[in-house]
């Protein structure tokens, strides 16, 4: 077949929003369509979205190819008669966001306004999708709440050459590989470090995306005086290097706020058995790890994921068990290309 | 510079100016740039084409600091800091039939509407460059604007090289009725003893090349053209031109320079091409760096017969034809200068 | 909400006396401001005032701070230094006159806008009248008034609005469409009497003397001008001697020279010299006094330039039987309030109106007429559909800014006009907008 796939951009801002879309492309040219990525750059001021939605609607796209695809809002307003939109999220600061400090106007009627004109479209947009994918249940109950439409949710998979991904051994560390920022808390995780009794140590990996929170962490680690048990590797880390922490770790922990859905961490431990130790208000994650089964499940409190550091680190064979059902996780859930090109392509794959 | 790339797209279809899209980002990358690029399509219907437009004008940029437009309708997406790189215009709103609409087909609309676009997107534009002395001219005439020229240079980096002339000349270059092989080989004819013609490259379709092969039967040239109807590599390419008494390149009224001339030209080697070929026209000068033949075998012939009898003179305008491809600073440094300044 | 009132402060002004009866309940539900081109003696006000000279950018920026603008119009020269900011910055428009005619023009010739005005008026209403506008009044004062009713302008004061605000239904019909925001309709409070003890009591003896007790007084209040039909009640008085011989006729407000000559020589013509009077301007208390003593009104317009009539409201509000044509926002008065008769009747059914009046047909009405005023005019109701005007202002500023950066994009590549394009994003825009 002959498949577009279109997303919207912030031009040069390399977000984990492109990824989707390339891994996408790859698998369905693995699967033998051909596949053309148009990115549209797309503006995030609420007064720039009512005019631009126009344009996006303009683009003759409607006999280009055989299926579109429509990935990041909102490129589901392109019009062709058979698309598929998976749904990533809404404009978040007029929809999810609305009760938040992130609401991007005002509660007045001028906001009301905005919100409904997008949530017309979106209805509009959405319901003339052929197919309607969500990539979590978080976002596929959004999408019944206020569009009152049902969606399929369609977990992606991690894309690339993930046999690169192994298990060497089930070491004495928690490693927590992410984008270093206060809504992923690693903050969380070195708290934690304070409260562990057993010798367990801590991995942080990742770019901070605002220098005071890299600094914040490592002020209490000094505080603490936990540089021995805690390393914090803040900035640029090779693949290679993240691949073997994962094969090396006793399990990945996973933090954010809230996330509408269970990250790409959450992957590579699976792809490397590992179990995932996640928090209870982490969003998304939890469709993922279930307590004690693929990882567990703590408070959101340091003490309380102090506790579940060390029961993997006193029992190895419970953190290999979970890592193993951590692995096979992602076949429970259809999290493989195959199953996401068919659906994708509008094909049954019961 | 944070600078975006506009083009055009033709979903599933890749030419000329998709590989010129992707060489100018990879460029401005290596100069230290942030460059991505944009691709919207045209469209083919009269009311897709003005949605295409509509499209184009309504795209909101945010956080760039430059725009380089290519084609119609890329090139009319708003922003305060636009050069266009002029690949070419939507030909078929200026130029008569068969090329161009005409009035009276559903298009009229959108040759309005384009026209307008037009003219607004090319004042608009912080400077204007064209690819060719044809496209400058072109937009000249119908859009009132002048253009600087700004040739796109050529695809790879090669490593030419010159050796004594043996006996035949070369003609290189898909084989297709646009490129005129089959002018060359009719030619032949009429060609005085002691040469060949090489003609090499692959049919663009099998009519073109069973168009040249009628050609030689018919005209018994059997044992004077030697066909080589596959793609020829880089190398072998380079090593035809480099031992050729002569290239001849005989397209009709082509855009640009031709690469086939450039190629024989930094192989120090002269080239013939034809009255009504256009662009090549820039780097082939009468009697100069080579021939100017008219577009009949006859006169074609006369030119391959006088650069293979008198291989002197054909050095020396191999020399001069050398020291123009060189002047005209087909690099891609230069561009990238001219289009980030 | 913080909202920036732009409104004339004028003594003079009748629109600025009927806009701060509002002030007080406006303040209770927004964070107000008032801003107001500058004039020698200007009104109080409960609220923080700015005023400012020019329309300038400065004043300009500072209104883009406000959650809202409202801007308050009228076709008159206190508005002058308001109508560019409306132009140039979105909000809600109250908008007291039906036709703007001499404001649009008066402010183009101002600030240098006239090519951009007449560019306008050719392409919304035709090249003959775009002429007119160029060349100023070459029409004599009667024609004048039609060519301001046939050409009002209200489009090129309202496009881009918000939201307007008119005072009657007959206005809102005419606004509909001109607007991408609502049109509300609220009702026009009274101008307010000042109440103030008659300050010139000989001048208020000498005019009063003149008219006999057992004399009908019939006056018309307001600035006389062609369109309020002075000489056709005239005529109706003329015609029928019975009238001839007991009614005054007072133009109660200001006559242009011109206007004044013109009514004189025709009331010696019908031979009513010595009981037609023009009073020119009179106080608030002398106009009381007036009305006091009045018998009977008139407020004939034709054409109606205005969206709602402060001067049959102040006759209704002092209880007179007042005859008005059955037309525009006259029509939409109670049946038993006022005397409408059909513009086509003419003096007849004017003559025949005022001797109703004279042999006591219309016994209740002035006192109706009064209570219906009361009971629908107040500062409260007038504050509580502007209040609900915001809201629908800014309900609609989506929508609005939205229309006008796509139109801002087009006109960038000239395509503001282009059938083809303009043709294709009326579609696009429409489904996606579902702009009813």
């Amino acid at each position: 077949m002959r498949v577009i796939i279109a997303s919207t951009t912030v031009p040069f801002v390399q977000g984990g929003g492109r990824l989707i879309v390339e891994w996408t492309a790859e698998a369905l040219r693995a699967a033998g369509h051909e596949v053309e990525e148009l990115y549209l750059p797309f503006p995030t001021d609420p007064r720039a979205v009512l005019p631009a939605i126009v344009g996006l609607r303009a683009l003759p796209l409607a006999d280009a190819a055989d299926r579109l695809i429509a990935i990041r809002w909102p490129a589901h307003v392109i019009r062709h008669d058979n698309k598929a939109t998976w749904f990533i999220h809404h404009y978040r600061e007029l929809f999810d966001l609305w009760d938040s400090p992130y609401r991007a106007l005002p509660a007045d009627g001028e906001g009301v306004a905005y919100r409904e004109a997008l949530r017309r479209i979106d209805n509009l947009a959405l319901g003339e999708s052929a197919d309607l994918f969500t990539n979590s249940l978080i976002v596929r109950d959004r999408v019944r709440e206020f569009n009152g439409l049902e969606a399929e949710p369609l977990f992606p998979p991690l894309g690339g050459d993930t046999a690169r991904f192994h298990t060497d051994s089930y070491g004495d560390f928690i490693f927590y590989p992410s984008r270093v920022t206060p809504i992923k808390r690693q903050l969380l995780a070195v708290q934690a470090m304070r409260y562990t009794t057993t010798p367990v140590r801590l991995v942080i990996a990742g770019s901070p995306d605002q220098a005071q929170f890299g600094a914040d962490l490592v002020q209490v680690v000094r505080e603490h005086h936990l540089e021995n048990r805690v390393d914090l590797r803040l900035g640029w880390l090779s693949e290679a290097d993240k691949v073997d922490l994962l094969a090396r770790c006793l399990a990945v922990a996973y933090l954010p706020v809230d996330e509408d859905s269970y990250g790409y961490p959450s992957l590579e431990a699976s792809h490397s058995a590992k179990a995932v130790i996640t928090v209870s208000d982490s969003g998304g994650a939890l469709e993922f790890v279930q307590d004690g089964v693929q990882g567990l499940v703590a408070d959101p409190t340091p003490r309380s994921l102090a506790a579940a550091f060390d029961r993997l680190y006193e029992d190895r064979e419970l953190a290999q068990a979970m890592g193993a059902a951590s692995e096979r996780r992602r076949a429970e859930l259809r999290i493989e290309w195959p199953h996401v090109v068919r659906r994708l392509l509008g094909e049954e794959d019961r | 510079m944070k600078i975006l790339v506009a083009n055009n797209v033709a979903p599933f279809v890749r030419g000329g100016a998709e590989l010129l899209a992707d060489r100018l980002i990879l460029e401005l990358r290596k100069a230290g740039h942030e460059a991505e690029l944009l691709r919207l399509p045209l469209g083919r219907t009269p009311e897709q084409m003005l949605d295409a437009i509509t499209a184009a004008a309504l795209l909101d940029v945010v956080n760039v600091d430059r725009v380089i437009g290519l084609k119609f309708p890329a090139y009319l997406i708003p922003h305060p800091n636009t050069v266009i790189w002029l690949v070419h215009q939507l030909r078929q709103v200026y130029d008569p039939p068969p090329v161009g609409w005409g009035p009276g087909t559903g298009f009229s609309p959108v040759a309005t509407a384009a026209r307008r676009a037009d003219q607004a997107a090319f004042t608009q534009a912080r400077r204007l460059y064209a690819i060719s002395p044809m496209v400058a001219d072109r937009v000249r005439r119908t859009n009132g604007v002048n253009a600087t020229v700004l040739m796109t240079p050529p695809h790879a980096d090669q490593q030419f090289r010159t050796a004594p002339p043996e006996d035949f000349v070369v003609a290189l270059g898909r084989l297709s009725a646009g490129k005129r092989q089959l002018l060359a080989v009719q030619a032949m004819r009429h060609a005085r003893p002691g040469y060949r013609l090489v003609v090499a490259g692959a049919p663009d379709s099998p009519e073109a090349l069973a168009q040249i092969e009628r050609e030689i039967e018919a005209a018994g040239t059997g044992d004077r053209v030697e066909l080589i109807p596959r793609f020829v590599s880089e190398d072998e390419k380079l090593d035809l031109l480099s031992r050729c008494a002569a290239s001849v390149y005989l397209p009709v009224d082509e855009d640009s320079y031709g690469y086939v001339c450039y190629e024989a030209a930094m192989s120090r080697k002269p080239s013939i091409t034809a009255s009504d070929s256009g662009g090549t026209l820039t780097l082939v000068h009468h009697l100069h760096t080579g021939i100017v033949a008219a577009p009949d075998p006859e006169s074609v012939a006369r030119a391959m017969d006088d650069l293979v009898l008198h291989p002197e003179v054909a050095r020396e305008m191999g020399q001069r034809a050398e020291q123009c491809a060189v002047g005209l600073d087909l690099s891609w440094h230069r561009v990238i200068r001219e289009l980030t300044r | 909400m913080r909202v920036a009132l732009v409104m004339p402060l004028a003594s003079a002004s009748a629109i600025a006396d009927v806009t701060l009866q509002a002030l007080p309940y406006l303040k209770r539900a927004w964070d107000l401001e008032i801003w107001c081109p500058s004039e020698v003696g200007l009104r109080d006000a409960a609220a923080p005032v700015h005023a400012y000279h020019e329309a300038d950018s400065e004043v300009l920026a500072a209104l883009e701070g406000f959650d809202l603008a409202v801007y308050v119009l009228g076709d008159s020269p206190w508005h002058g230094r308001i109508l560019p900011l409306a132009r140039a910055l979105p909000g809600l428009v109250i908008l007291h006159d039906a036709s703007l005619t001499g404001l649009v023009r008066h402010s183009a010739v101002d600030r240098n806008e006239m090519a951009g005005l007449v560019e306008h008026v050719a392409a919304m209403y035709g090249s003959w009248q775009a002429a007119v506008i160029a060349s100023g009044r070459d029409l004599d004062r009667a024609r004048w008034l039609q060519f301001c009713a046939e050409v009002p302008l209200d489009d090129y004061v309202i496009e881009g609005s918000l939201g307007v605000v008119v005072h009657s239904r007959w206005h809102a019909e005419r606004v509909d469409g001109r607007t991408l925001g609502s049109v509300t309709v609220a009702d026009l409070p009274v101008p307010t009497r000042s109440g103030a003890a008659i300050d010139d009591a000989a001048r208020m003896r000498e005019l009063l003397g003149a008219v006999p007790d057992g004399d009908l007084l019939l006056v018309t209040v307001g600035s006389v001008n062609p369109n309020r039909h002075i000489d056709v009640l005239l005529d109706a008085v003329a015609s029928d001697p019975s009238l001839a011989s007991r009614v005054h006729v007072w133009a109660v407000g200001l006559a242009e020279p011109g206007d004044a000559e013109d009514l004189r020589a025709h009331a010696e013509q019908v031979g009513l010299a010595d009981r037609f009077a023009i009073t020119g301007w009179v106080s608030d208390a002398v106009l009381d006094g007036i009305l006091a003593r009045a018998d009977a009104g008139a407020a004939l317009r034709n054409p109606v330039l205005e969206g709602q009539s402060a001067s049959v409201l102040t006759q209704m509000l002092a209880g007179i039987p007042v005859i008005v044509y059955d037309q525009a926002h006259y029509a939409e008065l109670p049946d038993d309030a006022v005397i409408k008769v059909a513009p086509a009747a003419g003096a007849p059914a004017i003559a025949a109106a005022l001797r109703d009046i004279a042999d006591g047909q219309h016994a209740g009405l002035g006192a109706r007429a009064r209570e219906h005023v009361l009971a629908t005019r107040s500062g409260q109701r007038y504050a509580d559909a502007i209040i609900e005007a915001g809201e629908r202002a800014l309900a609609a500023r989506p929508h609005v800014t939205m229309t006008y950066r796509v139109a801002a994009r087009l006109r960038r590549l000239g395509l503001g006009d282009d059938e083809g394009i303009v043709g294709r994003v009326v579609d696009h825009t429409f489904e996606l907008y579902d702009l009813a």
